[in-house]
């Protein structure tokens, strides 16, 4: 129903409710609580509107942030009225914005009443449904407004009468009150909130002091840190935790901060125990309170930090300069550097902090040229930030030293955002002593390999596992391997091809008695003899931890020991030849012997029976003698053979005695011619391992060496006694005793020397070619002159082990035909 | 000569040896009887016996050659034929100097030795005869006088009686019946015979001297 003004009765009824209205709101809005505002805001348009039957209401604001942006903050509509945007967009409402920013009252009753620049504002208007519309700034006393109230009637037009327009003023000015105050009263909050949240949340302890110094207000933090709780805290003033000893200083800080309104500066402070703590203060003063604001923070530890920081400089430097370190620092930024005392002399620049970096081109021009680009790539390269830092070794030109060896560890230390580098530092020392030792090191290493791989023996160098640890390059051609296939590899497969050590290893021996040991060595590969001898390593404790093994190729030797040996049989055979021959005469003359009785007997036998008395059984008597003496003389032809052979015989066990006697039978006519009285007595058992041609040359040699000592003996005083004896220790024992003059004094030590003899024929190899035989058989040959008269020359040798059951033992050891 | 009464002796320190020879002296019909050395042949051998001695010249103890000095030292008269094994010539040229019959080599023909055997025996027989008449011839001059004996000298160097006389200073008569005694003790019938004989034993003629 629309309102009649004119109607007095119902036009004041209708005045008086709506000053009713106006004067609940203003009451409602005067303590209302900033929360509530906007809801009554709200609610006061719905009223406003259903009294004056609108339809709807909007409260722009202007935007804190963009000052000519009016946000829709309030809204109340008739159900049928869509909401409006957000926010007044410039492109809607051109007009219409602008008359709002200048703070003017917009009031249209129809829309063609408002003027042609608002063309754009009216179309927006018709889309919405406006009709007539009523705009109220929202201004707080004519000075910044703070939005606008909008009032809409959109089904049908209607006026805006002056007194109302002063009416909504009124409620315009209640809601801009509101407004402005839950402005403040948010702002003011805000402000306590953020108050709050730095005071609550800061780690720093935090307090207010009046003028007397009491705490008037103190955050936790502030309580914890002196000890107090909170309550207690309150409690205390300043001089309870005032630890300054140095009232001048207090002083000077209060007058500080009273000046320029801010000060920070340290102190130390008393906590609740009576520690003394360093306290940083951050304060400002508000004269209009006479309060003190304080932030303070526990720089104890800080403190602390700081003095272990400048302790452990202090020691860096120290160390440093123990190290003989020099120390440099080049910053770009503000283009200077320092250099300490050390890196001066070694790189011969002044000491310390200098404007500019003529350092550094001092020291780039002073590296060597041919190390100069390697050391200014790397640290282009950390400079770049591609390597943490750079580790350079190069050779400097020091202007006064000389050429020295520089060994340099470079790092960056700042970098701004674009990674060029504002700070870089380093170290360098004098590494030239070290160089050139490491330099006598490496020629003497070359020196000592060249030495090692130019020893023709081969060494190797073994661990206690018998596994190759190093070989010399003699090692490595004889081997004929590649070096890897060598080191690491155990030794006994490469040397003597079986999988572990053999018998008489001189490795093993080394290790099991910690000496030197040798072994000769066939090595079947190469078909080369090596003599192998090893030589334990010690640790510095004296630990034996490996072997040196060095293998001699006495391949040529072993050939020559081969060579004398048989250069030497050869010899023992033409001695032995010739001591044959030189008994020849008599060999003839004792196989004569039964020759001729052959020969008489035979005879003899032919006569019986041309006699024609034969006497069957004489002749078979005659015939037995007969072949009794044949075997006779075939022994002899066989003793002979056996001193005269060329081949070489392996030694056999042999009888002895069976061998003296046949020797005997060879000798006996000689010995008979010669007038001398043998008397032989051999013990029957005596068996050695020999060369019976060999023992049978060194009887012969005895015996008429024995002969020729006698020869001047009148002819019944030569008695050669022969013995054969078996003794103790496992020997057989052969002395031929003869009673001749024995042997002179000076005589004695050349008896056995090649070549001597004081017979008139004879070459004077007999005895010592005698004594080679014997010692090769593992016995020894000498002489004594007898007590009585004469001289005795025996022989030694050991007893075979076992009796060769083939060799006869008491039956005749004359085998005809045995070579 | 009666052959059995002959023995050969031999003596060789060879066993077989000794075997052999003995046999082959038995088929040759002799006797014989062997010794091992010279020192058993000394002892043992029956040396008054007619025969000859094998020897073996290379033996121990004493040699072949120097029994042989033994004997004849000893004045053994057994001739020796020496046996040896190694051809020494210059033993075997002393040997024969000495008075061996024969010096044979090792091993001996049955010929070689039987023949020279036979010669030692032979000579043995010979000598023995010899030595007898000899040892009569001796017994004879024993019984002479020394005037006698001076007689003889002289006659049996061609002295005449009155020479024989005149050298003397006594009468030729003397001699005469000197010169007769001798005739009769030496029992002789010529003086040429007596010459022999003395020859044989050894006297020496005076021999006259010139004018």
């Amino acid at each position: 129903m629309s309102p009649e003004y004119s109607a007095p009765r119902a036009a004041l009824e209708k005045r008086l409710r709506f000053e009713t209205l106006l004067a609940d709101l203003s009451s409602e809005f005067v303590n209302l609580p900033a929360g509530e505002v906007d809801r009554e805001i709200m609610d006061a348009q719905r009223r406003i509107c259903e009294f004056l039957d609108l339809d709807f209401s909007v409260v722009w604001q202007r935007s804190d942030e963009v000052s000519d942006l009016f946000l829709a903050t309030h809204f109340y509509g008739v159900p049928q009225v869509p909401q409006p945007a957000e926010r007044l967009k410039d492109e809607d409402y051109p007009w219409f914005k602008q008359q709002l920013l200048a703070g003017r009252i917009v009031s249209f009753s129809s829309l063609e009443e408002l003027p042609a620049e608002a063309a754009r504002d009216r179309e927006s208007f018709r889309q919405l449904g406006t009709k007539s519309n009523l705009t109220l700034p929202l201004a707080v006393g004519g000075a910044s407004m703070i939005g606008v109230l909008a009032l809409n009637a959109t089904r049908a037009e209607r006026n805006w009468p002056d007194a109302l327009v002063k009416r909504l003023q009124l409620v315009a000015q209640v809601f801009t009150n509101a407004l402005s105050r839950k402005r403040v009263e948010q702002a003011l909050r805000d402000l306590a909130d953020r108050y709050k949240t730095i005071t609550t949340t800061t780690t720093d302890g935090f307090w207010e002091i009046d003028h007397s110094g009491k705490i008037v207000d103190s955050n936790d933090e502030a309580g914890h840190l002196y000890g107090y709780s909170r309550g207690e805290f309150l409690t205390k003033s300043l001089s309870d935790v005032e630890a300054n000893e140095n009232p001048a200083e207090v002083r000077a800080h209060l007058e500080q901060v009273m000046a320029a309104g801010y000060a920070r500066f340290e102190t130390r402070h008393r906590c609740k125990n009576g520690h003394i703590i360093d306290v940083e203060v951050s304060t400002t003063y508000r004269p209009s309170s006479e309060t003190f604001l304080a932030f303070l923070r526990n720089i104890t530890e800080r403190k602390r930090a700081e003095e272990v920081q400048r302790k452990s400089e202090g020691r860096l430097e120290a160390s440093v300069e123990l190290a003989g370190v020099g120390y440099y620092e080049v910053d770009f930024g503000e283009s200077s550097s320092f250099a300490d005392e050390r890196f001066g002399d070694i790189c011969g620049v002044p000491a310390g902090q200098q404007q500019g970096i003529q350092r550094v081109e001092f020291w780039i021009e002073h590296i060597h040229p041919a190390d100069r680009q390697h050391v200014l790539e790397e640290r282009r390269k950390a400079h770049a930030g591609e390597i943490e830092r750079y580790d350079v070794e190069y050779r400097y030109l020091h202007p006064a030293h000389g050429q020295k060896w520089i060994h340099q560890l470079g790092c960056v230390a700042t970098r701004k955002a674009t990674r060029h580098v504002i700070r870089a530092y380093g170290v360098v020392s004098d590494i030239t002593e070290r160089k050139l030792l490491s330099e006598r090191l490496r020629i003497a290493a070359d020196e000592w390999q060249t030495t090692f791989d130019s020893i023709n023996d081969l060494v190797l160098i073994l661990d206690r596992e018998y596994r190759i640890v190093r070989v010399n390059a003699a090692t490595v051609r004889f081997l004929g391997l590649p070096l890897e296939r060598i080191v690491r590899s155990v030794c006994s497969p490469l040397m003597h091809g079986t999988p572990c050590t053999i018998d008489g290893c001189p490795g093993q021996k080394t290790f099991q008695t910690n000496l030197p040991a040798n072994l000769e060595l066939f090595h079947a590969d190469s078909g080369k003899w090596l003599l192998v001898s090893t030589y334990p390593i010690r640790d510095a404790a004296g630990t034996v931890i490996g072997a040196v093994e060095v293998a001699r190729d006495i391949s040529e030797r072993k050939q020559t020991e081969a060579e004398l040996q048989r250069l030497r049989s050869h010899l023992w055979h033409v001695d032995r030849v010739a001591q044959t021959g030189a008994i020849t005469a008599s060999l003839a003359h004792e196989l004569n012997q039964p020759l001729t009785a052959i020969l008489s007997n035979a005879q003899a036998g032919l006569r019986f029976l041309d006699g024609g008395n034969a006497d069957p059984g004489e002749i078979r008597a005659i015939l037995a003698d007969i072949v009794h003496d044949d075997k006779r003389a075939g022994t002899i032809i066989s003793g002979l053979r056996t001193m005269l052979r060329r081949k070489e015989t392996p030694r056999e066990t042999i009888n002895l005695a069976h061998t003296i006697e046949e020797i005997l039978a060879l000798v006996h006519s000689e010995l008979v011619s010669r007038h001398v009285d043998l008397r032989p007595r051999l013990e029957p058992d005596a068996l050695v391992l020999a060369d019976k041609g060999q023992v049978q040359q060194v009887m012969l040699n005895l015996l008429m060496n024995a002969a020729e000592a006698m020869q001047d003996q009148p002819a019944d005083q030569r008695r050669l006694e022969l013995t054969l004896t078996r003794t103790d220790t496992g020997e057989a024992l052969v002395a031929v005793r003869d009673s001749g003059p024995g042997i002179p004094e000076d005589q004695q030590d050349k008896l056995f020397e090649a070549f001597w003899t004081t017979k008139n024929q004879g070459l004077g190899i007999g005895l010592p070619i005698s004594r080679s035989i014997i010692e090769s058989h593992g016995g020894r040959l000498s002489f004594t002159n007898n007590p009585d008269q004469g001289a005795t020359f025996f022989f030694t040798l050991p007893l075979a082990m076992h009796a060769d059951p083939s060799v006869p033992g008491a039956s005749s050891a004359a085998r005809p035909g045995a070579a | 000569m009666n052959r059995t009464d002959a023995t050969v002796f031999v003596v060789d320190d060879d066993p077989s040896v000794r075997k052999g020879l003995l046999r082959l002296i038995r088929s040759a019909g002799w006797q014989g009887e062997a010794f091992a050395s010279a020192q058993e042949f000394l002892a043992q051998a029956a040396l008054s016996r007619a025969g000859c001695v094998v020897l073996d010249v290379r033996m121990p103890g004493m040699t072949g050659p120097e029994l042989r000095d033994l004997m004849a030292a000893q004045g053994i008269s057994l001739p020796v034929i020496f046996l040896t094994g190694h051809g020494d010539i210059h033993t075997g040229v002393d040997a024969m100097k000495k008075g061996a019959v024969d010096f044979l080599q090792k091993p001996v023909d049955d010929e070689v030795l039987l023949q020279a055997i036979q010669q030692a025996l032979e000579r043995h027989a010979a000598a023995q005869i010899y030595r007898q008449e000899l040892e009569r011839i001796q017994a004879c001059l024993l019984s002479l006088t020394p005037r006698e004996r001076e007689v003889m000298e002289y006659v049996i160097g061609g002295w005449l009686n009155k020479q024989i006389a005149a050298e003397l200073a006594i009468s030729e008569k003397t001699v005469k019946i000197h010169r007769g005694c001798v005739m009769h003790k030496m029992d002789v019938h010529s003086v040429a015979e007596l010459v022999r004989q003395c020859e044989t034993a050894g006297i020496a003629p005076r021999l006259p001297t010139a004018g």
